[in-house]
């Protein structure tokens, strides 16, 4: 523990150091950067201990001078289990920071900037560690606060102000729902550390209990960004500088999945009905923030949809585990939330690793936007590299990091499909077409972005890009590597992820850690294996063509050799076939065209860009549907037979439907 | 030596693989009335382009190179976890069926970016169109390898195909009818056959697979070629291991024999098909599709009970 | 062989969703007709040969060859081809059409039946080919699909009767398919006057049962 409090002091005072050296960017990031680092390093020691060995840590202080503010951290193994990758992640973003903002030329807000940083990762830390309700809510305003005016960074531009105002309403008003559920539970009494308390009311107490769960979920689903309160998410972490888009991503959402999982251990294992909305707004989630990334502007704008999508994934494998465990199958429920729990670790990484490859190839380029970019490849290897490595593990792809999760969860829904008569058929088969939707959709997104940006042609003039920061490679480096070490890796965490299982869910013991391992360990070979064979196949191949004649020449075009840079496939033709099939989920009216002569296209003026409509209207629509909607009854009244028939038929199912319950 | 039956079946899958494709185009000629390509067509062009150099175009980078073996591998690595007939498959382990799928969608990633890297943009919109109707194949074919689940009782392939063998067809014989033939769809689906592209062609307007492998040549080219007929052989081992006689019991030739005879079947019908149905327009692809996975969760809904 | 007639009638709702064209679907509804006139044989009861016999042949003759033709004369009175503008599209319709065979089962495993049914699939699926007609008379236009869409929900209902009521069927049964009958030629009838009248047989456009109207937007 001694560890803990020396790495937030030791980020504090850096922070407020930096606050005076507000017009000195090198010497700021110089001072607060190590000082990250090395208090991140710090604090990993304790919670390596108990990630490895399963023993908690506690430490209480009742500080009257505060205000009777009691500082609670408990370290147990769930706690243990989300700090490791937001230690190694925030160490790793303090390092790209370094270098992201060492030659920053407007360089005002350096100062404040490293103070946020660090108050941010001092902030998350304490959050994953607090344990007194009060402390708790100080600690995730904080989060809140700093990441909020690391995201108005650069707040000369327009839509970097909205999207922070956004993001901290939407942040506070699950603050305020928060607020209603921990203050029912510390006016219970709170010995022995609040998420220990059996102050929820139990299964008999049926509305209050139903009315603190959803509050529950509404005010960390804010944080998590699942649909529909995922809105704040694609404008904030664009705005925000790409090292805090990195953690933002990487840990801070998944603070609220940390706050639901909470919440369920305290609820003893959540009920059906909880599982059944995790697991629909896990698919919304992954389906519809996939479809809204495809042919986005600006690269980040696309990683900020893939965190939505991820966040679904794990939501889907939440759901199903709090679906499973208040079913009987408590073999589904340790699988599903083991691949919820994995795939948020390896999440981190790499997205961690995609959002400073894309802040990398920004900087280098002068621009995001990917139809203006294009064969960065040559000239950039490390940032293609590790934008290539991330693309590939956001796909899925087996030989990597984003697939010991997802597939947990897949085992987790076909063993549900197994129990039958214990009512999981349909939340299994529901979870097995939304997580391969999403990862198709995800594939086809990722290909196409990383092809765009990084190969073929340039597609405008742009000056030969350049690697923009050595710091910057050598975090990116280091994530690309811890990617690949997790591959690998993926068994040893079974004991810890068994471990954060049964925190949550009492009723799963931690006899079945070899079980998970066993489960994990035919991944890592078959993907040794395959790294191998290619290896192999390469070299294979190599040996081949040295006795033979290796030329190169242009593209073949169909011998069309005239071929320019203009007539690459951009983004919007990549993902045309896409939109065009999805258009009830993408697309906006444009007004037709109006022509004068029958033989000439006419003037037109039209809008591309495209939101997932029914939820862009969802806070904004709410005070103007109300008045609209009195008039809007008369809507009802069709005057076509088609309608009337429809509302005898429901209403004869509804019947049948309540009779039958 | 009974341990290696399993090895034994995998290098003969390896071997036969590229003889289906000559199945097909021999079915094709009959059709049209012609003689028709050798039926070891496909071995001699490969063999051909083992011996050949390569040309490279100068836009593309390290990935163009890298693509056709990693892809290879990937469609190896997941030959191993298919049963074939009456004998186990290599490896297996709870939830193999998932790492095949998405071995296979490795390989797509794989050429879909060694088709953006050339810069071109007949391999671009090969690339978009792939990418669009893998996700409608995929989410069909989990769906079918949901329903073979949920009927053998198994989580794993090996599970599904070989051990619960003939039992599975006791479940609900006319639901599994439904999800071999789903399973004969997602095949036609995922590799580029009638009535979702056509190889034959090679306009603009038609191509998807064949497009993108426009500016490999070389072993490049046989790499990929070859990667094709396996993936083609892995597609159809799946309805064919469904509809393996599995109460005959055959020894290990009998038993190559008829799974060989069951796949070649369908390639012919393979065959038949594209010699006698047209391609469908590119807007009707997804809903084909959208119907085979409303047939298998259909086919779901009847295992339930 | 009952399961097989099951499934093949699920089949055959799908088909009927999926497709637009009229031709297609009158042969699909004359199929299911058939289908459904054949699965008296393979209920196990106690109605005596002859009965169960003239049952079978009156339910193929009505379903599968009177209405059917009389369907297909409409059409060409009409002078329809396919169903120009639906509701809801043809995937769309599909997907719903699952929907509607998975909320069958749901129900029919909370049904409470007091007896034996012959395979417990027959009462989910009649409940799926009666939400299946629903849905085709709701999302499609034409006046021509509106009573195909009524014949498939009365398949369905006909269906759930003789799956359920094998004691005394006779009467029940014929007396639904006099019902049908009449229901069809009434349907058929108005048809040739709404086509005469109108020139179209389009019900979108017939809504003058309001009497506010809204505007209609139509995207041509």
């Amino acid at each position: 523990m001694v560890f803990i409090a020396a790495a937030l002091l030791l980020l504090l005072l850096s922070g407020l150091c930096a606050l005076f050296l507000n017009n000195r960017p090198a010497t700021a990031a110089a001072l607060c950067a190590p000082a990250c680092i090395a208090g991140c390093l710090a604090a990993l020691f304790p919670v390596f201990a108990v990630f490895f060995s399963g023993q908690e840590m506690s430490f209480d202080l009742l500080w009257p001078a505060a205000g009777g503010l009691r500082v609670f951290f408990t370290l147990d193994r769930l706690s243990a289990f989300f700090l490791v990758p937001m230690l190694l992640l925030s160490a790793l973003t303090a390092l790209y920071g370094w270098g992201y903002l060492r030659r920053e030329r407007n360089s005002e807000s350096c100062g404040r900037q490293w103070f946020f940083f660090n108050m941010l990762v001092a902030s998350m830390l304490s959050v994953f560690l607090a344990a007194d309700g009060l402390f708790f809510l100080f600690c995730w305003e904080m989060m809140a606060l700093s990441s909020f005016f690391l995201v108005v960074s650069r707040d000369e531009e327009e839509s970097v102000r909205r999207a922070g105002f956004i993001y901290l309403a939407a942040s506070h008003a699950g603050t305020a729902a928060l607020f209603v559920v921990f203050a029912f539970l510390s006016a219970a009494g709170n010995s022995g550390g609040f998420w220990n308390s059996a102050a929820f009311p139990g299964p008999g107490d049926g509305i209050l209990r139903v009315l603190l769960l959803s509050l529950g979920i509404f005010g960390f689903g804010m944080k998590a960004g699942f649909i529909p309160f995922h809105f704040w998410l694609p404008r904030a972490h664009p705005a925000a500088p790409s090292h805090v888009s990195a953690l933002m991503s990487g840990v801070m959402i998944k603070a609220g999945i940390y706050g639901i999982l909470r919440m369920f251990s305290v609820t003893g294992g959540g009920e059906v009905w909880c599982g059944a909305v995790l697991i629909i707004a896990g698919i919304c989630s992954g389906i519809l923030a996939m479809l809204s990334a495809l042919n986005r502007r600006d690269t980040k704008s696309v990683l900020a949809y893939s965190s939505i999508e991820n966040i679904g994934i794990i939501c889907m494998g939440t759901g199903l585990a709090v679906y499973a465990a208040s079913c009987g199958g408590n073999l589904v429920c340790l699988l599903a939330l083991s691949g919820a729990l994995l795939h948020l670790f390896n999440h981190a990484f790499f997205k961690g690793l995609l959002f400073m490859a894309a802040g990398a190839a920004g900087k280098s380029c002068g621009s995001r936007d990917p139809d203006v970019l294009g064969g960065c490849a040559k000239t950039l290897p490390v940032t293609s590299s590790a934008f290539f490595l991330g693309a590939a593990a956001a796909s899925g792809v087996p030989l990597l990091n984003g697939f010991p999760g997802k597939f947990l969860i897949y085992l987790a829904a076909f063993c549900g499909l197994q129990l039958k008569g214990s009512g999981l058929l349909l939340p299994s088969t529901a979870v097995i077409a939304g997580l391969s939707l999403s990862g198709c959709l995800s594939l086809a997104c990722f290909t196409g972005l990383s092809g765009i940006v990084f190969l073929g042609k340039p597609r405008s003039r742009l000056d030969r890009p350049e690697e923009y920061s050595a710091l910057m490679g050598t975090a990116m480096i280091s994530a690309a590597a811890a990617c690949l070490f997790l591959t690998f890796a993926a068994p040893l965490l079974s004991f810890s992820l068994c471990g954060a299982v049964s925190a949550v869910f009492a009723s799963t013991d931690t006899a079945s850690a070899p079980g998970l391992a066993d489960r994990l360990a035919p991944l890592s070979c078959v993907s040794a294996w395959a790294f191998a064979l290619i290896a192999a196949a390469l070299a294979a191949k190599r040996l081949l063509l040295r006795r033979r004649k290796v030329s190169f020449g242009e593209t073949w075009n169909c011998a069309y050799a005239a071929a320019d840079a203009r007539m690459q496939y951009t983004s919007a033709s990549f993902f045309y076939p896409l939109r065009r099939t999805f258009t009830f989920f993408n697309s906006r009216r444009s007004p037709a065209a109006v022509s004068k002569t029958i033989f000439f296209p006419g003037e037109y003026e039209g809008d591309d860009s495209r939101r997932i409509g029914a939820f862009r209207t969802f806070l904004s629509g709410i005070a103007a549907k109300l008045e609209v909607s009195l008039s809007c009854l008369r809507w009802l009244q069709q005057g076509r037979l088609h309608i009337y028939i429809m509302y005898i038929m429901a209403a004869l199912l509804a019947l049948l439907l309540w009779k039958i319950r | 030596m009974k341990n290696l039956y399993p090895l034994f079946n995998v290098i003969i899958a390896l071997a036969a693989a590229p003889l289906m494709f000559g199945v097909i185009n021999r079915i094709k000629a009959f059709f049209a009335g012609r003689k028709g390509p050798p039926l070891l067509q496909l071995y001699f062009d490969i063999g051909k382009l083992l011996r050949k150099g390569a040309v490279y175009s100068r836009t593309t980078g390290i990935f163009f190179r890298l693509a056709p073996s990693a892809g290879l591998i990937a469609v190896l690595t997941a030959l191993l976890f298919i049963p074939c007939g009456a004998y186990p498959a290599v490896l297996f382990f709870p939830g193999d069926m998932v790492l095949v799928v998405y071995l296979l969608g490795a390989q797509r990633f794989c050429m879909l970016l060694a088709a953006l890297d050339t810069g071109s943009s007949f391999e671009g919109m090969g690339a978009g169109r792939d990418a669009h109707f893998s996700v409608f194949s995929e989410t069909v074919l989990f769906l079918c390898l949901a329903a073979m689940s949920a009927a053998s009782g198994s989580v794993s392939l090996n599970g599904m195909l070989f051990t619960a063998g003939g039992r599975i067809w006791q479940v609900s014989p006319p639901v599994l009818v439904v999800v071999v033939f789903v399973l004969y769809i997602v095949l036609l689906a995922e590799n580029y056959r009638v009535p979702f592209d056509d190889p034959n062609t090679h306009l603009e307007l038609t191509m998807i697979h064949e497009v993108m492998a426009l500016d490999h040549g070389g072993p490049d080219l046989a790499m990929l070629e070859y990667a094709a007929a396996l993936k083609f052989w892995i597609l159809a081992s799946l309805p064919a291991g469904l509809l393996f006689p599995h109460g005959m019991k055959p020894d290990f030739f009998g038993n190559a024999a008829l799974f060989l005879g069951l796949i070649a079947l369908t390639a012919a019908l393979t065959g038949a098909l594209e010699s006698c149905a047209a391609r469908l327009r590119l807007v009707k692809v997804p809903q084909m599709l959208t119907a085979a996975a409303a047939l298998s969760v259909v086919a779901l809904i009847f295992l339930a009970k | 062989m009952l399961d097989v007639i099951l499934m093949l009638l699920v089949l055959f709702n799908l088909f009927s969703l999926g497709s637009t064209r009229i031709s297609a679907s009158i042969r699909v509804v004359a199929y299911q007709g058939a289908a459904i006139g054949v699965v008296p044989l393979f209920l196990p009861g106690k109605i005596p040969g002859g009965i169960l016999v003239t049952i079978v042949l009156v339910t193929l003759l009505v379903k599968a060859g009177i209405l059917p033709w009389f369907l297909r004369y409409a059409q060409k009175r009409v002078n329809v081809r396919r169903e120009e503008k639906p509701f809801v599209g043809a995937s769309a319709s599909i997907l719903s059409g699952v929907a509607a065979l998975g909320t069958a089962f749901f129900i029919s495993s909370r049904l409470p039946i007091p007896f034996a049914v012959a395979s417990p699939f027959i009462v989910p699926v009649a409940l799926s080919v009666s939400l299946t007609g629903f849905f085709i008379i709701i999302s499609r236009a034409e006046a021509l699909s509106q009573v195909i869409g009524y014949l498939i929900l009365e398949n369905g209902i006909y269906l759930f009767g003789i799956a359920l009521l094998l004691e005394q069927p006779l009467l029940v049964e014929l007396g639904m398919l006099l019902d049908v009958f009449v229901g069809i030629f009434v349907m058929g009838i108005t048809v040739f006057h709404i086509s005469r009248e109108f020139e179209h047989t389009d019900t979108s456009r017939l809504s003058g049962l309001a009497d506010w109207l809204p505007e209609v937007k139509r995207s041509e």
